[in-house]
């Protein structure tokens, strides 16, 4: 604008007086009122002055800017202007401080979900490890039945074993009965030697052992001393085979009466027994049997036949320790 | 108190200078500049375009009036649509980035409910 006025004092002051008296009016503004309202609520709220103070500061900027020109020229274009930059920035301000309060909102929650996130990890992992402990559990379970089965496998060879012992135990009984049976067999053996030692022989009564001839006189009972050895022998049979019982029949010859004859007969056989005795036989394992002249050997009528008959016959128990005594008088002890 | 003369001279002075003020506009070369940027940069961001649709349609319609100004060479209306124009293209950013962080906010606390429901479903071992 080129302004073409004349330089007149009067002239001046009164354009003055105009452009002042403009500047003066204060007349009110919509828009800028308008802009004030809007200013106003974005300074009114916390969010807008926390996070966006910048925007702030440039509408209430704009504001006093367009407060200054209503005030001092009052030019309409310039107030709108400025109100709607005011306004705007206003509002701008306003989304601003919205758009980072939202921020500040998704960081929070997202610290959220990241400890839910860990939560639920933390959470499955405690499953995982419940289920492994689980695992574990059964893998207890199956060792402990792994166990049990070597348990039973350990019982099952322990009885194989028990019977294998027990089986070397028959063995070792059959190597024994073998062995007895041996044993009895030379017993057996031995047995025989012996009463062939002692002149015993095998009757249909059992073992029989004669001791005759020589041993009594006539009429007497007393053994002769050519006895002895023939009493060692016996009594050394009997003591090596304590199962043995005796039975000591004593005989005559036909001279004299039947009853001294008996009488005879039974002194004869004690004196033996007493032989045996004073030898270390136990009476309790014999017993006595007077026959008189009864079951001669040999004929009465000839000297040798006599003394065949003078004799004290001893029957030796058999293996189940029987004796069979003759029908006639057997008197104990 | 100033005299009489002194003052009708201070006012010569002060209406000489308003009136060199008026005549002398430049071209607001660096208000046109930053205006074009800002409505430039936010056409060019789709969230912005998308979001803002209205702002933005001002925002470059302030830019269109102040080419058109500057066209005239009226360069304090230029000046102003320049402004203008920059100051819609800023609320249209702001505008946008609230509307995109408040959805996801909604989103994210969707998201976040469902996983405190699903943590609340699953027993704990």
């Amino acid at each position: 604008m080129n302004m073409n006025i004349p330089f007149k004092p009067l002239a001046l002051a009164a354009i003055c007086a105009t452009l002042f008296a403009g500047c003066a009016t204060t007349g009110t503004s919509e828009t800028l009122e308008s802009a004030r309202t809007e200013v106003n609520a974005a300074s009114a709220n916390p969010n807008v002055v926390a996070k966006a103070p910048l925007e702030l500061k440039t509408a209430g900027d704009a504001l006093a800017q367009g407060d200054r020109e209503q005030r001092e020229h009052n030019d309409r274009v310039q107030v709108d202007h400025y109100a709607y930059l005011a306004s705007t920035r206003a509002r701008t301000a306003q989304d601003f401080a919205t758009a980072r309060v939202a921020t500040d909102e998704l960081g929070r929650m997202q610290v959220e979900v990241d400890q839910l996130r860990l939560a639920a990890r933390t959470r499955e992992a405690d499953l995982a490890r419940a289920q492994a402990a689980q695992s574990a559990q059964a893998a207890n379970v199956a060792r402990a039945d792994a166990a049990s089965a070597n348990r039973d496998a350990a019982y099952a060879a322990q009885q194989a074993e028990a019977a294998r012992q027990m089986a070397f135990r028959e063995r070792d009984k059959a190597l024994v009965a073998n062995a007895e049976a041996a044993n009895a067999q030379e017993r057996m053996r031995v047995m025989q030697l012996k009463m062939n030692d002692i002149e015993a022989r095998e009757t249909e009564r059992g073992l029989l052992v004669t001791l005759g001839d020589v041993l009594f006189q006539s009429g007497r009972w007393e053994m002769q001393p050519a006895a002895a050895p023939r009493m060692d022998k016996l009594a050394a049979f009997l003591l090596q085979f304590p199962e043995k019982k005796l039975i000591i029949e004593g005989y005559t010859d036909a001279v004299g009466s039947g009853q001294s004859n008996i009488e005879l007969s039974q002194r004869r056989a004690e004196s033996v027994k007493a032989a045996l005795l004073a030898r270390g036989i136990d009476s309790s394992r014999m017993a006595i049997g007077a026959y008189g002249e009864s079951y001669p050997v040999a004929s009465n009528q000839t000297v040798e036949g006599r003394a065949m008959n003078r004799r004290v016959e001893v029957m030796v128990s058999d293996e189940n320790g029987t004796l069979k005594s003759r029908a006639l008088t057997v008197s104990g002890r | 108190m100033m005299s009489r003369t002194s003052l009708a001279r201070a006012a010569a002075v002060s209406a000489l200078l308003t009136m060199a003020a008026c005549a002398s506009t430049p071209p607001p070369t660096e208000q046109m500049a930053v205006g074009r940027k800002a409505v430039e940069q936010a056409s060019g961001t789709p969230e912005i375009v998308q979001l803002s649709p209205t702002e933005l349609q001002r925002a470059r319609t302030k830019l269109a009036q102040a080419e058109q100004a500057m066209a005239n060479r009226d360069y304090d209306a230029a000046r102003r649509y320049a402004d203008e124009a920059e100051a819609e293209a800023r609320l249209a950013d702001a505008h946008a980035q609230a509307m995109k962080n408040q959805r996801a906010v909604a989103e994210v606390r969707e998201a976040l409910q469902s996983l405190r429901d699903e943590l609340a479903r699953r027993p704990a071992a």
